[in-house]
């Protein structure tokens, strides 16, 4: 347990450092995001509204600490082109990001998981061979390309689908959800079938179907449960890849997701509205990190015990 | 804390992975012909060709617009009646340019820093393996994102940003490389025969390092080619009528309904050119049989 307490506590600095990252990235680059949009703001009202945001008359550090306190108070500051509360916008926009973003994840999975399987237990024969042909093909093609083809097939052509974001409930995120998924699957298929193929070949497969349990018994609680760890670790490190496609999915699909307003924002120069929007999808990028490295120390009990 | 440092380990080397258990191409040497093969014919088409053929992508021609392929247009045209075969072709060259740049600014920090922290336990290498797990976490969209709105959208800062955000992923394949080959024998019998650090570092270790960063630095190309036409497919490359891949992709996107032909062949360009590359760096792996 203390492991795990200490890994939940490291997420802290790991935070505060990424998001002093994102804070130098707006302030020390050339011509800074805040000194370029400020020359060109359309009001002397615009710009001191924006320079009493960005305490441009303190020194870095203390920006730094001042926005930090105010973002831990849930004031992200103004957008200056809306004029709306940065905090309300960020709200708004996470529902959709989180649908998509936990939605590709869990099918990734189950389509990866099966297909792996499959390819595993029909090792060697052409059914495998077409499998793998595919996962490498698919590793190359670009995910946004893919999204742009999956509508013009199932949205232009057999209009099942609505067409870039329109339309009510559930029936906009099937396509972005598919699109994101598909990022993950090939590596997730090539991956569990070479694991399955190995964990089959251990003595306490051969020793669980030696006692007469049933095939689909053995796979789903003796190899699959092995296998899970190199899963989720892969998940994991696919994370951050898997937020970058996010972000491009949803402005593909005009999606009213984090990715987008932060897209929306670094086109229109809203420095308050891009350091939130930043921060909060670099956060939810920590967090899945975190989510999986508890994932495998549950799954993997050596891990903690070797390190007690 | 040992596993910890084993699980981080783990995570960051599999990165510069990437699976190609292709079973038509199990030889690693067909492979490498192939690979090779392929980008001969993609450079090809992609720096000589254009300086050859008298054809200009820009050349407008509103009589033939929004022709599908045929014998003259071979990839059709577009909505200003532009030749799509030679948009496409001129568009490889800013694609790898950026590219090719983007691992260039990633890889030349990453390999050096990594060389310094995995050769010495040090303070350095313990505060900078920190601030690199959160450096990780930040997506090459969102370093592009800030930088573009600071210095403006251009090729250079794409690549920029796109390297900044792959400085991490050297360092760390880097550091474990070098920390691997600094436990070998022959270092250590360098280093009781009193040959300096800095001796070490670039006449044994960086050697052994070499041939695990070559095929990552392949295999980052392809990523970072992936990357490319994804970010300026979303407008942050360079303004139109640049002819990257990318951004004809996002200016056919509005005609997907009539013309197919305009979403769909840089779009198989893309798809050709990483599969050669990641053939290529898979290949090269294998031929060395490292494991990075």
């Amino acid at each position: 347990m203390k492991f795990i307490y200490r890994r939940l506590l490291l997420f802290v600095p790991t935070l505060l450092v990424l998001s002093f990252i994102v804070f130098l990235m707006l302030e020390v680059t050339p011509g800074s995001a805040a000194t370029a949009i400020l020359d060109d703001a359309a009001s002397d009202e615009a710009a001191a509204l924006l320079c009493a945001q960005l305490r441009c008359d303190q020194p870095l550090v203390m920006r730094y600490i001042g926005y930090l306190s105010d973002v831990l108070r849930g004031d992200f500051g103004v957008s200056i082109r809306s004029g709306r509360e940065v905090i309300s916008e960020l709200l708004l926009r996470l529902p959709p990001t989180l649908i998509v973003s936990s939605g590709a994840i869990i099918l990734a999975l189950i389509a990866g998981g099966l297909i792996g399987s499959l390819a595993a237990v029909r090792h060697g024969t052409r059914l495998d061979i077409i499998i793998t042909l595919f996962t490498s093909i698919g590793a190359s093609m670009p995910t946004f390309w893919v999204a742009l083809l999956l509508v013009s097939l199932f949205a232009v052509r057999l209009r099942w689908f609505p067409v870039f974001g329109m339309g009510d409930g559930l029936a906009p995120y099937v396509l972005p959800i598919l699109a994101v998924s598909l990022a993950l699957v090939p590596g997730l298929t090539v991956l569990i079938r070479s694991t399955v193929l190995e964990v089959r070949q251990q003595a306490f497969v051969s020793t669980a179907f030696g006692k007469g349990l049933s095939r689909e018994r053995v796979y789903l609680h003796h190899i699959l449960r092995v296998a899970a760890i190199p899963i989720v670790t892969y998940v994991g490190m696919q994370a951050v890849h898997l937020i970058g496609t996010l972000v491009t999915i949803e402005v593909l699909f005009s999606l009213p997701g984090l990715g987008g307003l932060a897209v929306q924002a670094a086109l229109d120069r809203d420095p308050m509205l891009l350091q939130g929007s930043v921060l909060t999808i670099a956060a939810i990028t920590l967090t899945i990190l975190l989510a999986v490295d508890m994932a495998v120390m549950l799954l993997d009990p050596r891990i903690i015990r070797t390190a007690e | 804390m040992a596993s910890r440092i084993a699980l981080r380990q783990q995570r960051y080397q599999s990165t510069a992975t990437v699976f190609f258990p292709l079973p038509a191409l199990r030889s690693v040497s067909l492979r490498l012909k192939v690979a090779v093969g392929l980008l001969l014919l993609i450079g090809l088409a992609a720096f000589v060709l254009p300086n050859l053929t008298p054809c200009d992508p820009a050349a407008i021609n509103p009589s033939e617009r929004m022709l599908p392929p045929s014998h003259e247009h071979p990839l059709g045209t577009d909505m200003f009646g532009r030749d799509m075969f030679s948009r496409v072709m001129y568009g490889a060259r800013p694609t790898f340019e950026v590219a090719i740049g983007a691992v260039l600014i990633g890889a030349v920090p990453g390999v050096a820093l990594g060389l310094v922290a995995g050769s010495k336990r040090s303070l350095f290498d313990q505060i900078f393996t920190q601030v690199v797990d959160a450096w990780i976490a930040l997506p090459g969209v969102l370093v592009a994102l800030v930088l573009a709105a600071a210095m403006g959208r251009s090729l250079f800062v794409l690549a920029l940003a796109l390297g900044i955000s792959s400085i991490p992923l050297f360092y760390r394949v880097i550091r474990a490389e070098t920390m691997r080959i600094s436990s070998e024998p022959y270092v250590e019998a360098a280093t009781s025969l009193g040959a300096d650090r800095k001796a070490i570092l670039l006449r044994h270790v960086f050697p052994n390092v070499a041939p695990s960063l070559l095929s990552l630095v392949t295999i980052s190309i392809g990523r970072m080619l992936l990357a490319t036409s994804a970010l300026s497919f979303i407008g942050l490359g360079a303004p139109p009528p640049s002819p990257e891949w990318g951004s004809l992709l996002a200016e056919g996107r509005a005609y997907m309904e009539t013309s197919w032909w305009l979403i769909w062949y840089p779009g198989v360009a893309i798809a050709l050119t990483t599969f050669a590359i990641f053939l290529f760096g898979n290949a090269l792996r294998d031929h060395h049989g490292c494991s990075a």
